[in-house]
């Protein structure tokens, strides 16, 4: 039986629809492979599947440096009473600088009227009434 | 195995149309063989045949080695257009429900391949087998491809392939033998299932 198989060998397809076909067949437009299935060619499985065990390791990494004590002093940085702290001794530092500037206008004020007035008396009740102002501001 | 087969496929992936031409020269007498025997007709065969040989033109680009011939990725392709082109014709009639007439194997058809006569009855046997068998008793016997070859096209493992072989002959020559004694008898046979 398996000796009478091969003869049906013997079978073959006509050289016109070969000739024909073949013709037809490599006319034909090929279908585009997407760009990124060269990710999955074993030429790049390798490479890619390096990058991703690259990228998790990474990961991996930041979580464990984000749990060491190290890391929890640096967080404590961002710790929020402390930034609202910061903020109000901010807050205080404009205040007594606007009083600085304040003072130094008065005075400059004060020296000018007095100028215009030919009164000029830099221990006058003036200056002490706005000194002691400032002195209240101030502290 | 076509030599330097390989350069031809790499070839023909970037869209060389000589390369694939070469591939094409090659195995189109095997595929046609594979289909003929399923569907029993040349005018059909050659439409499958040609459907094979152009979709594997077109997915060329995107075939992927396995380690397995370039045969095994189009006998694959084959068996798919052989199983659509039964589906969607609804051929796929079982013998038991099948009418007498249409059993009858006429040795003086149209279809006819100029082969002899033993060599056309088992042509005709061979297509009368459940498509399983068919495919193992073309690629194994017609076609002389290794078990491993014929596992990796159907999808089995080569214990499967070895025991289809084993029924396939088996049942193939119960055919062969009773087509034989009803030729002798009245001059065309039919199949008993």
């Amino acid at each position: 039986m398996e000796q009478l198989l091969t003869k049906l060998k013997t079978i073959e397809p006509s050289k016109e629809f070969q000739k024909q076909s073949r013709l037809l067949v490599l006319s034909a437009p090929q279908n585009i492979v997407p760009r990124w299935n060269f990710l999955f060619s074993q030429q790049y499985k390798t490479v890619f599947a390096a990058a991703l065990f690259s990228v998790f390791a990474v990961l991996t990494g930041i979580s464990i440096v984000n749990k060491s004590p190290a890391s929890q002093s640096m967080a404590s940085n961002f710790d929020q009473e402390k930034l609202n702290a910061e903020v109000k001794s901010l807050d205080i530092n404009i205040q007594l600088s606007q009083a600085q500037y304040y003072q130094d206008s008065a005075e400059k004020i004060e020296v000018a009227l007095n100028e215009t007035s030919d009164e000029y008396d830099p221990a006058g009740d003036h200056q002490q009434r706005l000194d002691a102002l400032l002195n209240e501001l101030i502290l | 195995m076509l030599e330097s087969e390989k350069v031809y496929i790499k070839k023909a992936k970037s869209g060389n149309q000589e390369a694939f031409g070469a591939l094409y020269d090659h195995y189109l007498p095997s595929i046609y063989r594979f289909i003929l025997l399923k569907v029993s007709n040349r005018a059909e065969a050659e439409d499958l045949s040609h459907e094979v040989f152009l979709s594997a033109w077109k997915n060329i680009p995107g075939y992927k080695d396995k380690g397995f011939p370039f045969s095994s990725w189009l006998y694959q392709i084959a068996r798919n257009a052989v199983i659509d082109f039964y589906r969607t014709s609804k051929k796929n009639i079982q013998i038991e429900e099948a009418p007498e007439e249409f059993l009858k194997i006429n040795f003086t058809g149209a279809d006819t391949l100029n082969l002899d006569l033993e060599t056309d009855v088992l042509k005709k046997c061979v297509s009368l087998l459940k498509p399983e068998y068919q495919d193992v008793v073309i690629m194994r016997f017609i076609e002389e491809m290794p078990h491993g070859e014929v596992a990796s096209v159907l999808g089995k493992s080569e214990g499967a392939v070895r025991l289809a072989q084993h029924r396939a002959i088996k049942e193939l020559k119960e055919i062969y033998e009773n087509e034989i004694k009803k030729y002798k008898y009245n001059g065309t046979t039919t199949h008993e299932a």
